[in-house]
């Protein structure tokens, strides 16, 4: 039982840290592989406020948020989004060069040393139902499910998500009935980076992050993205909720050196059953 | 604008795959100058001054500058009669083992370097080995345990020398160690699958017997791992009060953090690799704090220069670490390569090569003499980390040095 609640929380951080790249993978259309960075960038901006203002982690992690979000705006109005005009696979290769310039930028600021977030609860426990429960984990998983209902009501119950839809169903039938792409693709990034940065501030605060650790962070929310289905905000809870189970209880059962072997392998299978994702309608013809 | 899902799933996948390959592009600059007779001697380094590495090489850069920034201010190398000045050619190969490689070679064939100073790890050093042996061109490293490196070449290396402590004695000294607390003998170990993981891992668990000791728990996991919760409920419900583990930086702090949200308070924490980073508990929020890591210097050793070199680097480096250490390694071998090109006489490789091998004497790091298998061992200590500094508790010898801090006071 202690295994499978572990595993479900551990599977809510993944839901923090993956729910950015499910955003711009869902609306843009865009594999952010970047995604990692901003994580990593969103850990570190919570550090420096932290240091430098005193407080809780959590709560420096929403100016956080923010700032990164307002530094991914204009990325994605003068950069990425003018790429995609030109070569719609551009993007990709565009976010790949953010990604190596804002590690590199992270090791010249802070060197390759590690950073951890630190807070009387990051390493607390609960007991509950006689179950050991980690309370960074737990908030976490409250936090990620917020983040989810909350971006899921953006895009889908408010005027915003009808421009983010519309403009991703078709940019230039959007552009005609006045709907302003370029901003509102910027608005979609800006949104997906402050999510990050709460991502990174949460993983921080749990483990740690580093500059360079980035790259496995990417891999842990592409499997969780696609697992969910590419662009299903749902999904992605769900996604990373299994894919914190399925990790925890292969480490616990087979050994954690085989639970990447395990995650993939899960990740191949769904792909061949049911390649959309599990929350993603096959699409039409 | 819009790309078909399968199509971006593939793109993705394909993307993904080659952000694994590729890897950092920074890379710092090079001299074009020639070591042609009466002109400045190249030394060429290939260093990790970028990456996961990077506290490895900008200590080992700046142990190689002093080196040769003493020669030159000295007059320059007296090499067969004539003083020449020192060039030291340094390019960051951002902790990459393909670009080491490749910067090993362009130092060599475009730079003019008559020989090289090592990189660190044997991730980066035996690569570069390869490219030294292929150039008939001199290389001596450090911070490179030797079985591993000498794993590197099946035929033994020609051109590529290695000085540093030996894996065999080092995974003796978490053990004698132990001997020194009162403890259950009970081991936990946790070992990455990085390749130093799985070596060491490997003799910590044979040698256990050997030391009286019980493995009760081991647990190993790929490198980059942050969820340790069951292997720690699983260490601590196996009664270990003895913890080894092999892991990165950032997987020690995430296998700290666990074990103090589980109150797992071992009454030793060996942290090999992730504890030899300068200023460790800082970087921790404390959790590292009374951790054990070997080391390669600390202060009570009573190596040559030890004092200096404290006084020197201690506050710039934040302590008298593993990272000073390493500044103390990367003069030593720069030393010893400095003293070879002067008694071979002339900056023929050949020459070089033959003059390393015949290196017999006492510097910084301790005493040196290479054996037929091109190795030089040191002796790996054990240190606690006691603030900021990482504190001898065991010397050179095996026996006790300064007492043991009991128990791990960062878990408490």
């Amino acid at each position: 039982m202690e295994v499978i609640v572990n595993g479900l929380l551990t599977g809510g951080l993944y839901a923090a840290t993956a729910l950015g790249l499910s955003v711009v993978f869902g609306t843009l259309r865009m594999v952010n592989l970047a995604h990692g960075e901003l994580l990593m960038v969103g850990a570190y901006l919570t550090s420096v406020l932290v240091v430098a203002l005193g407080g809780d982690p959590l709560l420096l992690a929403i100016p956080a948020a923010l700032i990164l979000g307002l530094l991914a705006y204009p990325l994605q109005r003068f950069v990425l989004t003018p790429v995609m005009v030109r070569n719609a696979d551009a993007p990709v290769t565009a976010t790949f060069g953010v990604s190596i310039a804002l590690q590199s930028i992270l090791l010249l600021v802070f060197t390759s040393n590690p950073r951890s977030l630190n807070a009387p609860y990051a390493t607390a426990q609960l007991e509950v139902l006689g179950v050991g429960v980690r309370v960074s984990l737990l908030i976490a998983t409250a936090i990620a499910l917020a983040m989810v209902f909350g971006v899921h009501l953006l895009l889908t119950r408010t005027r915003f998500g009808s421009r983010v839809r519309a403009a991703a169903n078709d940019a230039d039938a959007a552009g005609l009935v006045g709907i302003d792409v370029k901003h509102t693709f910027a608005m979609v990034l800006g949104l997906a980076a402050a999510v990050a940065a709460m991502g990174g501030a949460l993983l921080a605060l749990s483990y740690s992050a580093s500059p360079s650790g980035g790259m496995t962070w990417l891999v842990t929310a592409f499997t969780v993205v696609v697992i969910g289905g590419l662009g299903s905000v749902r999904g992605t809870l769900v996604g990373a909720l299994l894919v914190g189970l399925v990790q925890t209880l292969a480490s616990r059962f087979i050994g954690a050196q085989y639970s990447d072997v395990v995650v993939f392998g899960l990740l191949i299978a769904i792909l061949l059953i049911r390649p959309e994702g599990l929350f993603t309608k096959a699409r039409r013809a | 604008m819009k790309l078909p899902k399968n199509r971006l799933m593939v793109a993705a996948a394909l993307t993904v795959a080659a952000g694994f390959v590729l890897s950092g592009c920074a890379s710092g600059g090079s001299g074009a100058s020639t070591s042609a007779s009466g002109g400045p001697i190249v030394i060429g380094s290939t260093l990790p001054l970028t990456g996961s590495l990077q506290a490895f090489g900008t200590s080992l850069q700046t142990g190689y500058r002093k080196a040769v920034d003493e020669v030159n201010a000295a007059g320059g190398l007296d090499v067969g009669g004539s003083k020449r000045q020192v060039t030291l050619d340094i390019q960051d190969n951002a902790s990459d083992a393909d670009k080491a490689s490749s910067q090993a070679r362009n130092l060599v064939l475009s730079d003019g370097a008559v020989a090289l100073l090592g990189p660190a790890t044997p991730q980066l050093t035996i690569p570069v080995s390869i490219a030294a042996d292929q150039a008939q061109v001199p290389l001596i490293s450090t911070i490179t345990p030797l079985e591993a490196w000498k794993g590197g070449s099946s035929d033994g290396w020609k051109y590529a020398w290695d000085v540093f402590f030996d894996e065999d004695q080092m995974t003796d000294t978490q053990y004698q160690t132990a001997d020194l607390v009162s403890t259950n003998k009970k081991v936990a170990l946790f070992t990455d699958q990085e390749e130093d993981g799985v070596v060491m891992g490997g003799l910590w668990s044979s040698k256990a017997s050997e030391f009286g000791y019980d493995i009760a728990y081991q647990a190993q996991f790929p490198v980059g791992n942050a969820n340790f919760s069951s292997q720690v409920a699983e260490a601590k419900a196996s009664g270990a009060e003895v913890v080894i583990a092999q892991v990165i930086p950032p997987d020690g702090i995430a296998l700290l953090k666990e074990m103090k949200a589980q109150s797992y308070v071992p009454k030793l924490v060996f942290l090999e690799k992730a504890g030899n980073t300068g200023g460790y508990p800082k970087l921790s929020d404390g959790l590292a704090e009374g951790t054990l890591a070997a080391n390669w210097f600390a202060k009570g050793m009573g190596l040559p220069d030890e004092d200096s070199f404290i006084s020197e680097y201690a506050s710039q480096l934040g302590g008298v670490n593993s990272d000073l250490g390493t500044v103390v390694y990367g003069y030593s071998i720069a030393k010893m390569l400095l003293d070879a090109i002067s008694s071979a006489g002339s900056t023929d490789p050949d020459a070089i090569n033959d003059a390393i091998a015949k290196i017999s004497g006492d510097y910084p790091l301790g005493s040196v003499a290479f054996g037929d298998d091109h190795t030089s061992a040191t002796v790996a200590v054990q240190t606690q980390w006691v603030g900021e500094d990482q504190v001898l508790v065991l010397d050179t010898q095996g026996k006790a040095a300064n007492p043991i801090v009991t128990p791990t006071a960062g878990l408490q």
